[in-house]
This record gives structure tokens, sequence and C-alpha cells, in this order.
């Protein structure tokens, strides 16, 4: 990852210049996950027809460690982590198919599961820029507490996964299965206090 | 590798020797800002301490417009604290005078200077780093050092210790000197001290004027401060300052039994150079010397001083009135002090 630090420099100048105080500074980046491969396969007689519902897929990511050069600098020192925004696309659906989705996510984190949202993404084929899921001024139906796993997953520098459950909706393809990928982007803000 | 375990304490050199072998530098990761960023927010933040500095080894130089009989000395050590002004707290950052770096939000913020306050994550404005456009990564804005909340005063110290010789025909040479100093760890830097002045009895060749009870000089000093500070000696990289001053004052003073009042005015002037020596790489480049900068200043400069002499001991301090108003305080011995033809020394001889 590009390191591009000039104010961490100029902060770190003055570390043992301050006092008790120390010197408190947040750190974001913008952290892009490995995408989830998600295959929806339809009964032959299916295709090139409007089919109301598929049965349910469950994948999931696999192990989610949000870090980066930067964060890695001052592990020691980490006060907090916040998840500030979550986004999502989808790519790969073969040309000509058509979707909505259904999709529950829920955080899985030290072998427990909880739910961060359950939405609905209408023509999910076409969603291959990012669509905002979450954001911590406006968080919507997101369930905090899940959040709060992921930020704490953070700060503790354990990993966590998102498993997601889809369901078709309104679904046309031109072939009988359709594999795409869902990348998850987040912001996150890391808070440093340097004593 | 921790960045702020490898940062040089380019304030903490100014702030206290002591602290610059606390930490290094990584100027990799800095110099990925972008040359022309890294050093136009380097100058703004640090101007304080490298304004600072050049009025504050302008300061110190005599505790008296007296001259030495031949031979006479002195030796004196002093503490210069130019105090930084309160417009020396904050810079304003304009999004339009950078490329890489913006403001998160808005166009133009007041960001502390080095000398500023210490300002907690919540208080910073938020800088985001680009890279051809696209965001990297948004840091708080560099926090003050907070100096004023620990420290009677928010300023900028120099110690110097000087020399003075008392020649011929009313002229003091005033020498400042340490040899290279080693910080730390042979190879981790050094810090060299020169100066030179003079300082001669004018009163001498004014009629009327000599006949009145006080002493009257004209002083010129030169003084030349170089640090060196490795920040990876094996890798051949150093962050060099180098501060150089020059002041030309009248001197007045008056001595009353134990007390010496004294006083200057004139112009001082000076420039702090700090340059980044070296081949640094990044993932994308490699810059030799990148960091070069440069602070001037000069002014009029005037500064009254007080002090008590205890046989052979001084003790004084002085303060000075300029745009960093800058207060001194020293001691030293001295022998063979001149003296006045309207002044009766205390203690004959000395």
């Amino acid at each position: 990852m590009k390191k591009n630090l000039l104010l961490i420099l100029l902060m770190a100048t003055i570390i043992s210049a301050c006092g008790e105080a120390g010197i408190q500074s947040d750190i974001s980046q913008v952290v892009e996950t490995d995408p989830v491969t998600v295959t929806i396969d339809l009964p032959a007689q299916a295709v090139g027809v409007l089919v109301d519902e598929t049965p349910p897929v469950t994948v999931e990511t696999g192990e989610i460690n949000i870090t980066s050069d930067e964060f890695d600098e001052y592990m020691d020192e980490l006060q907090r982590f916040t998840i500030n925004k979550i986004w999502y696309k989808v790519e790969g659906f073969d040309a000509g198919n058509e979707a909505d989705l259904d999709i529950t996510l829920n955080i899985i984190s030290g072998g427990n599961s909880i739910e961060l949202l359950e939405t609905s993404i209408v023509d999910a084929h076409l969603k291959t820029d990012d669509v905002l899921l979450f954001d911590k001024a406006a968080p919507g139906d997101v369930n905090p507490a899940a959040v709060s796993v992921i930020e704490g997953a953070l700060l503790n520098g354990t990993s966590f996964k998102i498993e997601l459950v889809l369901v078709g909706r309104n679904v046309r393809f031109q072939t009988t299965s359709d594999t795409f990928d869902f990348l998850f982007k987040f912001d996150v803000t890391a808070r440093v206090q340097l004593d | 590798m921790k960045i702020y375990t490898r940062i040089l304490l380019i304030a903490g050199l100014m702030v206290s020797m002591a602290n610059v072998s606390k930490a290094q530098l990584d100027f990799d990761s800095f110099l990925e800002a972008g040359l022309a960023d890294a050093n136009k927010l380097l100058e703004a933040y640090m101007a304080p301490a490298f304004q600072g500095i050049g009025y504050g080894v302008n300061a110190g130089w005599y505790n008296t417009a007296r001259p030495h009989k031949t031979l006479g000395f002195d030796l004196n050590v002093t503490v210069n604290a130019a105090i930084v002004p309160t417009s020396g707290q904050f810079f304003t950052f304009n999004n339009a005078d950078y490329t890489n770096v913006k403001l998160s939000n808005g166009t133009s913020a007041q960001l502390p200077t080095l000398f500023g306050p210490n300002l907690g994550a919540d208080d910073l404005p938020e800088l985001t780093f680009l890279n051809n456009g696209e965001e990297t990564i948004r840091i708080s804005a560099p926090t003050g050092l907070g100096l004023d909340e620990e420290f009677p005063i928010n300023a900028v110290p120099s110690p110097m210790i000087q020399l003075g010789i008392g020649l011929i025909k009313g002229t003091d040479l005033k020498i400042r000197y340490t040899p290279d100093i080693s910080l730390g760890d042979e190879d981790e830097g050094s810090v060299k001290l020169f100066g030179i002045g003079v300082m001669h009895d004018i009163k001498q060749y004014l009629p009327v004027v000599n006949k009145l009870p006080f002493d009257l000089s004209m002083f010129v000093g030169y003084t030349n401060l170089k640090t060196s500070i490795a920040v990876d000696s094996d890798l051949n990289q150093f962050a060099e300052f180098e501060t150089k001053g020059t002041v030309v004052q009248a001197l007045v003073s008056k001595k009353l039994a134990l007390l010496t009042v004294y006083g200057g005015l004139g112009y001082a002037k000076s420039k702090t150079t700090l340059g980044l020596k070296g081949v640094y790489t990044t993932e994308n480049n490699s810059y030799t010397d990148p960091i070069d900068l440069a602070y001037e200043n000069g002014g009029l400069k005037a500064n009254v001083g007080l002090r008590i002499r205890l046989l052979f001991l001084n003790i004084f301090g002085e303060y000075s009135f300029q745009e960093y108003n800058t207060a001194t305080v020293g001691i030293g011995f001295s022998f063979r002090e001149g003296a006045s033809s309207t002044n009766i020394p205390i203690v004959p001889g000395i």
C-alpha cells in the first residue's frame, strides 16, 4: 500500500517534545476487501424466463482483517477504530443477465454471528460502481451492534467474516448459471494516542 | 518499524537537545506527499521554530556597554528564549496552495504550527492526501506542542556560551564557540556553534558625551549554529540545520553599585536553513536532497537588561523587543572590567 504520510511525519516530529498530554491523531483510510464469489443457478427451463425468486444462496467472505501499513505502524497506540462508511459493488454479471437481490449480511467474529443489515438491491447487475451501504452519519437500518463488532475486531487485531445470504428476485438469465463477485470497501478511522 | 520512532525531532531539537536521540526520521513516507507540498507544509508548520532560533542567536551577547581592560575577560552562559507571538501559533492552509494535500472539509483553515496549541483529534481539521487525484489516506492536521500549557512561556530556546576578551582602546572581542559535539551515538548527529562579536567604546571619541556618567559602545556580532541529525547514517541521510545571525547595535549602560542597567538599539537579521541531505527512495521515486527550506527575518532590535554583579560573578537578564520578543537569562564571571571615567568601580580593579 502506498505510504503517503507527511502528516504523520509532522505529527511525529513533536512526539517527544510533547509533555504528558501526548498527541492524538485520527488516521483514516478506505480499505477494500477481497471479493466474495456468488453463483446463482437456474434450472434449464428458466433460461430467458423471468424468475420471481431463486433459492437462497449463502456465501462467506474470507477472513477480513482490515489493515494497512499506516494502521500497523501504530498498532500499540490505537485507542479505537471507527467504521465511517461501508460500500459494496457487484462485478462480473454475464452480459444480458438481470437480477434483483435480497441480501442479508451477517458479521461473523469469534464464532458468533450478528446481523448487520437486510437490504434489497434492485438491478444488482448494474451495481458495478460503489454503492453506499452504511454511513455512520445516517446509519439507517444497519445494526449498530454489528458495526461495533467490526470495530472491536479491528481494535483487537482479529479478523471477521461477512456472511451473505442472497435470494434472487426478478431474475432473468440467458444461461443456467451466473457467477459474480461482491466487493466491500470500508472507510475506517483509527484514533492514535501517542504519549 | 514504527514511523515515529524513526523520525527526527526537528522541533525537539529546537526545544531540547536532549530529545533528539528519542526519534529519527522516516522521510521516505514523508516524501510520498510530493516534494512541493512537503516543503510548503513543513515550512509553514515549522516556521516559529526556525524564526525563533534566528531571533535567539542574536540575543545575549553582552551585559554591559563597558568593555574590559586589556586582557580582561568574561565567560558567560546564556539561554535565550524567543517568545512565539500569537500570530505564530497558527498558519493558514489553503487548498489552492497544495497539489497532493487538501482539507477534507472546506477550502481554507487555520492549522496549528509546531508552537501552537496541542489539540485533540476532534479539534483538528482533517487533511486528505492524494495520489494522482485519488485519495490515499486522511490524517488529522499536525498539532502543536502546546508548550504554553506546560511552561511559563511559549518560546524557542537557544543556549549559548561565550567568551569576551578585552583588547586595546576600549574594545572587546567576543567569541561563541563549541566544538563539533556529537548528539547521542557517533554518527547520529552533531551540533557546532561559532560566533564572533566586537564591542567598542565610542564614548571616548565624543566630546562632552565622554564626560557623562554612562557607558556607550557599538557592537556587531555574528553567530553561526550548525546542527546535523542522522536520518539513517548507514544510508548517509542527514538533516542539516544552519542558523546565521547578525546584529549591529549601539549600547548604553549605567552601573549603579552592584547593578548595571543596559540597553541596545540597532538592527538584527538572521537566516535559518533546513536541508534534508542524501538520497531518499520512495515506492515511485528517488529524491536527492529533497527538502530545502529557508527562513529569514530582520528588523529593528531594542533590548534592555539588568545585571547583578557579586564580586566576579555576573547574573543578568534582558528582554529584546522585536517580532519574536526574546528573553535572556545568563550567568558568568568577569575579570578586569573596564572603568568608566565617570563611573567609580565598587571593587577597584574588577
